[in-house]
């Protein structure tokens, strides 16, 4: 694959072409990797409306129909619903542990399997997630990967 | 979780508990040639089913404790449980001598042991290897 940065003071806005013999799954997944490299998610924390960018987020959680946004330091509620969110987020980094919880999964530290069969994951911040057991065997598929 | 699901889990976990724990008693019973059960043997039976179901819903049913470790969660249903199982069994005056108390103790703690033995010679292990599975996973992706 050849990259090429091309500058022009004409452009007014950066954009990426791809040029390709077929769309094939891999360029469907860089494109689908450029597209969520600026992502960012609205989000609403005490009435003010906020932006932030999807690789801060350690995970989201859906509480009483409503869903919040977990970063290091705040917790944001956003109107996105978890099937959303499923939909607009890189399906590499942002995995659905559980019915209620997506997790990133760059931000998870360790992992702890449980004779419970569901898998704790301990995430930068300390913080610990309950990867349910029913969506243990997808996790494993997915970090086997490589 | 909220009051409403660890409710329905508590009365799923009493009629499931106490349903079976008749039946043997009626099993038993029938064995040993006993005609009738008392209502005082039910009447206790039912205490501590309700005790065993509240404790395992607040240690293994409860959102903040499900985020502990299995290990901390099994210590604290035992805490919870085992001194008023002791006190039901007293007063039921279903164990005589020495001998029954320590079987029981024995098949208590012996089931304590294996989940140890469980945790720190399997789960350790496997939590390592996908430890490390995920390690190589984010380095991939990055």
């Amino acid at each position: 694959m050849n990259i090429w940065i091309v500058k022009s003071k004409d452009v007014n806005e950066t954009s990426v072409e791809i040029h390709c013999q077929e769309e094939t799954e891999q360029v469907k997944r860089l494109k689908k990797h450029i597209e969520g490299y600026e992502e960012r998610i609205q989000g609403k924390c005490d009435g003010q409306i906020m932006y932030v960018d999807t690789q801060d987020i350690l995970y989201f959680e859906s509480v009483d129909q409503t869903t919040f946004l977990y970063t290091k330091d705040k917790v944001l509620s956003t109107n996105y619903r978890l099937y959303e969110l499923e939909k607009i987020l890189e399906e590499t980094t942002f995995f659905r542990c559980s019915k209620s919880v997506i997790v990133n999964v760059k931000k998870i530290v360790t992992l702890r399997p449980e004779i419970t069969r569901n898998i704790l994951a301990t995430l930068c911040n300390e913080e610990v997630i309950v990867i349910s057991r029913r969506y243990v065997a997808a996790f494993r598929k997915l970090i086997d990967k490589s | 979780m909220n009051i409403k699901k660890q409710l329905l889990y508590f009365r799923n976990g009493l009629a499931f508990s106490f349903s079976w724990i008749v039946l043997c008693v009626v099993a038993l019973c029938v064995l040993s040639g006993e005609e009738q059960v008392s209502i005082s043997l039910l009447i206790n039976l039912f205490v501590l089913c309700g005790w065993a179901s509240i404790s395992f819903v607040s240690c293994f049913m409860n959102r903040k404790l499900q985020r502990k470790p299995f290990m901390t969660r099994l210590s604290l249903f035992y805490i919870l449980l085992i001194p008023i199982e002791v006190v039901i069994f007293c007063h039921m005056q279903l164990f005589a001598g020495v001998t029954p108390w320590l079987v029981f103790a024995g098949i208590v703690l012996s089931l304590y042991v294996i989940c140890i033995l469980l945790e720190v010679f399997v789960f350790r292990k496997e939590g390592l290897r996908y430890t490390e599975m995920l390690k190589q996973y984010n380095q991939k992706n990055n």
